[in-house]
């Protein structure tokens, strides 16, 4: 891999420049990040308010929120609506309500905005008869790229492709694909990257030095948005979060607050043991847990201290002469933590 | 996949993509992403055949002794029956449909779209892009076919004349509409198939007002008055007949201008 030496350095980025407005909080998204947007200069991407509707099926529903440069994450479960505001962000569709900013403007009616963003969209679609050089010069020149052949090349040996592969993109695998499309995002040296599930498809290795570049595009003072439906992935990219869940923002703050609110919230422990009723008895009285139900041979016991059930569950067997054959977290997923912050609003 | 801050990219480095550039560019990726092998054999074996069928006309008209008014009249209407109204909108139709339409379904759409472009040219490098494929697959079988028809029999170049012009400019009016209706609906095809067999095919027999409203009748009057032949219903003066296919082909590519500005694109 050789990076292409370009005429300009890139922009230092702003002091205290990764923040994304709000507070973490799992708050209404209106009142947690309209507090921050108040208090914080304008970001770069500004959404104030939106909501989209398809139909009867509202994917976004009043969704605020401002980000400024570095990487930034929109984590939700798969049709949380997180593709939805990517595409308004993008003027590829209007909000129904509310407002999107890109750079201060509307990408949709602003072309010089357009032209300062780039986009990986989540659709794995390309123009299947060109090969990945051509594909990517051509982001480059409808772009204005003053040496596109050049930017191209460069472009694609950033994301390790070989640029003088003969095969048109049809023949590549899904992860040379995705690699292909962020090239092309990248080409013009975007000040918004926008990229929609771009570790989908990635080897181990390729997620790493991925995560790695979109670290080094953000500190260098752009805006990095990255969507997934996985919680660790959004840890690697040690970025600031946003929660989407059934189009709402219910949450924001980096992957150390979210990962204490999934071990503050209430948990669900199977326990599989002979004398289940005893057991859940015994749960109850102690305190370990706050609510049991048996279920077939297993007690479900929900605890607000996932630890010291854990402490605690083999002594108490031990004294009801109880054996204890599974002891196994229901919920300790990120499925169930956007249930919960959905189910609190 | 580091980026050192050397490597990256300059702002400065962009330049402007004027209209001119911007339809090259559109029409250089839309015209790879519309020709291919199955469409290119399906409709040249179509065309393929007009050509037969018109020689195996052209022939056995000549052998029955046909005068040549008649044989004129013969090959006039075979170039009018085979090439205006199936050759001509089913070519367009695939080629200018999909130029778009394949692009906004399957959604790369969005590579030319989220550009700094305006839309004018997108629009117009799909019909031109539409336009340079169907051409030859439009004119070539129906100008030979119809002249085959006509077996060479003096006047005959007046049929080749005018089944050129009238598939040239059918061509590029069907083209413009048809990419309209690609932005227009998904699964375009059908509905310009709908298009084709409804109101060109049977709603034109309806009486005069509807045939004033469809290509064919424009497209045909423009053989018949350069042909010198009547082919019957409405026949439009040959200016009018080239301002309403000018006209048609300028709204559409407006009508697709405006629609790409307020299109979802996925």
């Amino acid at each position: 891999m050789s990076p292409r030496p370009r005429p300009v350095p890139a922009p230092a980025p702003p002091a205290g420049s990764t923040a994304v407005s709000g507070r973490f909080s799992s708050e209404p998204a209106g009142e947690a990040s309209g507090a921050g947007v108040s208090d914080l200069p304008a970001g770069m991407v500004e959404v104030h308010g939106v909501s989209k509707i398809f139909g009867d099926v509202v994917a976004v529903s009043d969704v605020t929120f401002a980000v400024r440069s570095g990487v930034t994450a929109l984590l939700g479960p798969n049709g949380a609506g997180k593709s939805t505001l990517f595409r308004m962000m993008c003027g590829l569709t209007s909000p129904s309500r509310g407002t999107v900013r890109v750079l201060g403007a509307d990408a949709r009616l602003d072309r010089d905005v357009r032209g300062r963003i780039g986009l990986s969209p989540q659709q794995d679609a390309l123009f299947d008869r060109l090969d990945a050089l051509d594909f990517v010069q051509v982001a480059a020149e409808t772009h204005g790229v003053a040496d596109p052949i050049d930017a191209a090349r460069w472009a694609l040996e950033l994301v390790e492709l070989n640029p003088d592969d003969p095969r048109p993109v049809s023949g590549y695998s899904k992860g040379m694909r995705q690699r292909t499309k962020l090239a092309a995002a990248l080409v013009h040296n975007p000040d918004v990257l926008i990229l929609d599930e771009p570790l989908n498809g990635l080897d181990p290795l390729q997620r790493r030095r991925m995560i790695e570049m979109l670290e080094d595009l953000g500190a260098q003072g752009r805006c990095v948005l990255v969507s997934s439906h996985v919680l660790e992935e959004v840890a690697l990219l040690g970025s600031r979060i946003l929660v989407i869940a059934q189009g709402r923002l219910v949450a924001s703050g980096d992957y150390r607050e979210l990962r204490e609110l999934m071990d503050d919230r209430p948990h669900q422990v199977s326990i599989e043991a002979d004398k289940p009723r005893s057991l859940a008895a015994a749960l109850v009285e102690s305190g370990t847990a706050v609510g049991v139900r048996v279920e077939g041979g297993a007690v479900v016991a929900d605890t607000l201290d996932v630890d010291r059930l854990g402490r605690e569950i083999a002594p108490l067997a031990r004294r009801l002469d109880a054996r204890l054959r599974t002891v196994q977290p229901l919920d300790d997923d990120l499925e169930s933590v956007f249930r919960y912050l959905v189910e609190r609003r | 996949m580091s980026t050192p801050a050397a490597a990256s990219a300059s702002t400065a480095a962009r330049r402007r993509v004027g209209a001119v550039r911007a339809t090259a560019l559109c029409y250089r990726v839309l015209i790879r992403q519309i020709v291919s092998m199955g469409r290119i054999a399906a409709l040249g074996a179509l065309g393929t055949t007009m050509i037969v069928v018109g020689w195996v006309v052209g022939s056995s008209s000549s052998r029955n002794g046909s005068s040549a008014a008649g044989m004129i009249f013969d090959g006039a209407s075979y170039a009018d029956g085979f090439g205006l109204i199936v050759i001509v909108p089913i070519v367009s139709l695939v080629f200018a449909a999909a130029s778009l339409g394949d692009a906004r379904d399957d959604g790369t759409l969005v590579y030319l779209w989220l550009r700094p472009m305006s839309r004018a040219p997108l629009a117009a490098a799909a019909a031109l892009a539409s336009v340079t494929v169907s051409l030859p697959l439009c004119v070539v079988p129906t100008v030979l076919g119809g002249w085959l028809a006509t077996d060479f029999v003096a006047g005959s170049g007046r049929v080749a004349l005018g089944s050129l012009a009238a598939a040239a400019l059918g061509t590029i009016a069907y083209s413009c509409l048809f990419v309209l209706v690609g932005l227009l609906f998904r699964k375009a095809v059908l509905w310009g198939v709908a298009y084709i067999l409804l109101w060109e095919g049977l709603a034109v027999g309806l009486g005069e007002f509807a045939e004033r409203l469809s290509l064919r009748g424009y497209a045909r009057a423009l053989l018949a008055r350069i042909a010198e032949v009547d082919l019957g219903l409405v026949t439009y003066r040959l200016v009018t007949a080239v301002i309403v296919l000018a006209c048609v082909s300028a709204a559409s590519l407006v009508l697709a201008t405006v629609r790409l500005r307020h299109i979802d694109v996925d």
